[in-house]
């Protein structure tokens, strides 16, 4: 294998967008250094043992795993027996600029429909679409005649029409108008439907879970009363969110989850909701964290190895790598996430063009990233994130979960001695790295002296 | 649109990242994200050059010049779609026009900060669509994008810049940056007699050099420039907002001073507009135009007397301004003055005779044509 052939493989390997499937030879266990024994057992036993329907919020940082994770609980839930409906929200789901809880609502009906149509008749939520079509049939603006389309493309159609109620811009808001007064009735019409899907599950399964995946990327906008659109959607509408007759985990912006408003909404959900933290690669005292570098490393190598398939006697840290050490600082700068960590490696990759990757190319990589991020960070921000830094906490306001959801803070846990579960935070490695945030924390250091 | 800091990777240049981006774009098969900083025209030198150099790779273009909300829409139309390795994307900053212009300035004294409040639908769509583009096009993306417009991207679309197989940045240097910025310095005349669009993307333009431009000096002569731009298009507030961003980088500039005055007296804000024109007389006395506008804000508020004092400072600048002549008449008349509106009128008709026409129905003299003589004189 040339060296050409091996640059080209290594640089596909690292991907960011190619989430591993369930059981993939390369995925990586990471459950021991993430500081959390088993998220998803937690997740998947809620599941498994409550008798009622449970509804849980999922969530953590953009890029984390969390999809990976998702995947793989689908596969432990559907070998315990459980049917589950997994769906990565859309364009087809979600309106891009304003999305509503309604979306959310449509888009578990569709996916639902889409999925056990062979096990219930869907006509109560046909009935229903049918009636709110001939409402809004003239706003909406298209010729499609319900009445006359089969079942079979009536369920297509309702795709079709879920997505026009949101594409014509002009009487967006109307038709939501005409729509929103009538969720509860399509609550009830979809529980119809689930109820009898229940009792005709494919090959006998007994639970049927619904994982809305995807819905931390409604991109946050704040509203007039000063809250994001995420609180409304999760918090105003909890009681609508956790009013299907089935099992229903969401995934949520991290930012959210640490609202003062989502507290209130708790009760209704019956339960925290989970975040998946990031890898510890550093402790809270700034120590190396070995177990976790492994376990990066293990990915590293993974990926190279077999799922690029690199010849084993081209050794990691000597013919790939100039150095052990580009590998340690690399996996160090990626704060311990998944994805960064790939991205870091790609441009290291591109960066050298050469083997073995040198010192030089990982520090353009590492600058590169970290001006990238320095783009989104404001003025008024360096200081809370040379605070956090020092502190390794935060309140939760403003600033600081919008921060958290741009990944520029990041959430880690560990397990005490006792088994407890202690969270912790720091600021980005890449950020650190900034001119800007070691000015405000020697600006800090200076007032502290005082 | 300027965050916290500027680029500090002066020190990349452009042949390194022409490199890199050539192994991307052969190392890619398949999906791809790439995003290349970089200006217009550098854009078009780059795929000129990507052309000639990978002749085995199919290389298209698609040059966006209007604002769009959906990208997947208009790739999936391509003719040739399954044949196409790379695509460069340009123009996609087009789309940013609305939301540039209204996070811009509601909020001025907080200096440029990005709004949140919305989110452009270009952006939104493909913050949700990566998995289509992923899994519907075996193509390599190329965004070519100017440094304001790549902001955007970073922040209101942070799950499809997650997906990136690099970034590449080509900095135009600072001089020629400045230079360039010239080619944006227009004439207001100009500016009214183009289509609304035309000018919506000189702001665009102006909003990207305003990013990359290093030196205060120019920012601010820029800025005035878009002010300019923005009073041609009747928007005033934007341009108010302008004006004083570019009074902020250099004070003593007394055009942004008069074109701020001349805008708030649009939206009929009149004390303001005074104390515009007060501060650029301080910085160039000499502006008959200053002291004739100021005049006429001042009658607005129906200070007749010291409009009177403006138009004649005016008047002491350039004697043969019939129109100063008239609208000093005109204050007289409404005073009720009758002899010296008379005599001020002559004045103004004898230097072009239109004003009589005009001071026949003009009910500044109603007090004069009342007063029984013959109102308005004849020769």
């Amino acid at each position: 294998m040339n060296q050409e052939e091996i640059l080209k493989r290594l640089y596909a390997a690292f991907d960011p967008f190619k989430p591993l499937p369930a059981g993939d030879i390369a995925y990586t266990d990471l459950e021991q250094v993430r500081g959390d024994g088993n998220i998803l057992h937690e997740l998947g036993t809620e599941i498994l043992s409550l008798e009622r329907n449970t509804y849980q919020l999922y969530s953590g940082h953009r890029g984390a795993g969390k999809s990976t994770e998702l995947l793989r609980l689908q596969k432990h839930l559907d070998e315990k027996n459980c049917f589950v409906v997994y769906f990565d929200a859309d364009e087809d789901d979600i309106d891009t600029q304003n999305a509503q809880y309604t979306d959310i609502l449509l888009a578990c009906t569709r996916h639902l429909l889409e999925d056990l149509k062979g096990s219930a008749n869907p006509s109560p939520v046909l009935d229903w679409l049918r009636e709110r079509w001939d409402d809004i049939k003239d706003l909406a603006n298209t010729k499609v005649e319900f009445q006359t389309l089969s079942v079979e493309s009536q369920i297509n159609q309702f795709a079709k029409i879920t997505a026009t109620l949101r594409g014509v811009p002009s009487v967006r808001q109307q038709i939501r108008e005409k729509i929103n007064p009538h969720t509860m009735t399509l609550i009830k019409a979809l529980n119809q439907f689930i109820d009898e899907a229940k009792r005709h599950l494919p090959q006998g399964r007994k639970q049927l879970v619904v994982i809305a995946d995807s819905l931390d990327r409604i991109v946050p906008i704040p509203q007039e009363d000063g809250r994001s659109n995420h609180e409304h959607i999760f918090v105003d509408y909890s009681e609508q969110l956790t009013a299907l007759n089935c099992h229903v985990i969401y995934t949520v912006p991290i930012s959210m989850v640490y609202s003062s408003s989502f507290l209130k909404a708790r009760d209704t959900y019956g339960t925290d909701a989970q975040v998946l933290p990031m890898i510890m690669v550093r402790t809270a005292a700034g120590e190396l964290y070995k177990p976790g570098l492994d376990k990066l490393k293990e990915l590293i190598s993974k990926r190279i190895y077999l799922l690029a398939e690199i010849p084993a006697q081209i050794g990691l840290d000597s013919d790939i790598f100039e150095s052990p050490e580009v590998v340690e600082q690399l996996c160090l700068m990626s704060g311990g996430h998944v994805r960064e960590l790939l991205l870091l490696l790609k441009a290291a990759v591109m960066r050298g063009g050469s083997l073995p990757i040198s010192r030089k190319s990982m520090q353009r990589a590492i600058s590169d990233n970290s001006n990238t991020y320095g783009m989104t960070v404001y003025e008024s921000e360096w200081m809370p994130l040379a605070k956090a830094h020092r502190s390794k906490r935060i309140v939760k306001d403003d600033i600081h979960r919008n921060l958290l959801f741009r990944r520029c803070l990041l959430e880690y846990r560990y397990q005490t001695d006792e088994g407890k579960s202690k969270c912790w935070y720091d600021v980005h490695p890449l950020i650190a790295e900034l001119d800007e945030f070691q000015d405000a924390l020697e600006q800090l250091k200076n007032d502290g002296s005082h | 649109m300027v965050l916290t800091r500027q680029n500090k990777d002066s020190q990349s240049n452009p042949e390194e990242e022409y490199t890199a981006l050539l192994r991307s774009l052969r190392w890619t098969e398949g999906f791809g994200l790439l995003f290349v900083q970089c200006s217009p025209a550098e854009g078009s030198r780059i795929i000129d050059q990507v052309r000639q150099d990978l002749p085995q790779k199919q290389v298209e273009v698609l040059s966006i010049k209007d604002p769009i909300e959906n990208l997947y829409d208009l790739v999936d139309a391509l003719p040739n779609k399954d044949d196409i390795d790379v695509l460069f994307i340009q123009g996609i900053e087009h789309s940013l026009y609305d939301y540039e212009k209204t996070q811009l300035w509601e909020n001025p004294s907080d200096h440029y900060t990005y709004s949140e409040k919305n989110v452009p639908r270009l952006l939104g769509h493909l913050n949700l669509s990566r998995e289509r583009f992923r899994d519907h096009f075996k193509i390599c993306f190329v965004f070519l994008v100017p440094l304001f417009a790549f902001k955007y991207l970073v922040r209101r679309a942070p799950d499809f810049f997650d997906w990136r197989s690099g970034v590449l940045r080509f900095r135009t240097d600072p001089q020629t940056v400045a230079q360039e910025s010239l080619k944006l310095y227009g004439d207001y005349k100009e500016y009214l007699t183009w289509t609304q669009a035309e000018r919506n993307n000189r702001i665009l333009d102006i909003q990207n050099y305003l990013e990359e431009l290093d030196q205060t000096r120019d920012k601010a002569s820029l800025l005035l420039q878009q002010g300019n731009v923005f009073t041609a298009s009747n928007e005033y507030k934007e341009a108010i907002a302008s004006y004083d961003e570019a009074l902020k980088h250099k004070p003593n500039q007394d055009a942004a001073w008069y074109n701020r005055g001349f805008a708030l007296g649009n939206l009929e804000r009149y004390e303001e507009a005074i104390a515009s024109y007060d501060e650029a007389l301080k910085h160039k006395p000499n502006q008959d135009a200053a002291w004739y506008n100021r005049g006429i804000a001042l009658r607005n508020l129906e200070r007749y007397e010291e409009a009177i004092a403006s138009y004649d400072e005016a008047l002491k600048i350039n004697p043969n301004d019939a129109n100063t002549f008239y609208n000093k008449a005109c204050c007289y008349g409404l005073q009720g003055q009758v002899e010296l509106a008379i005599a001020t009128l002559k004045q103004a008709i004898d230097l072009n005779p239109k004003y009589r026409e005009m001071a026949k129905t003009d009910a500044a003299f109603d007090r004069v044509r009342g007063d029984g003589c013959s109102a308005v004189p004849e020769g």
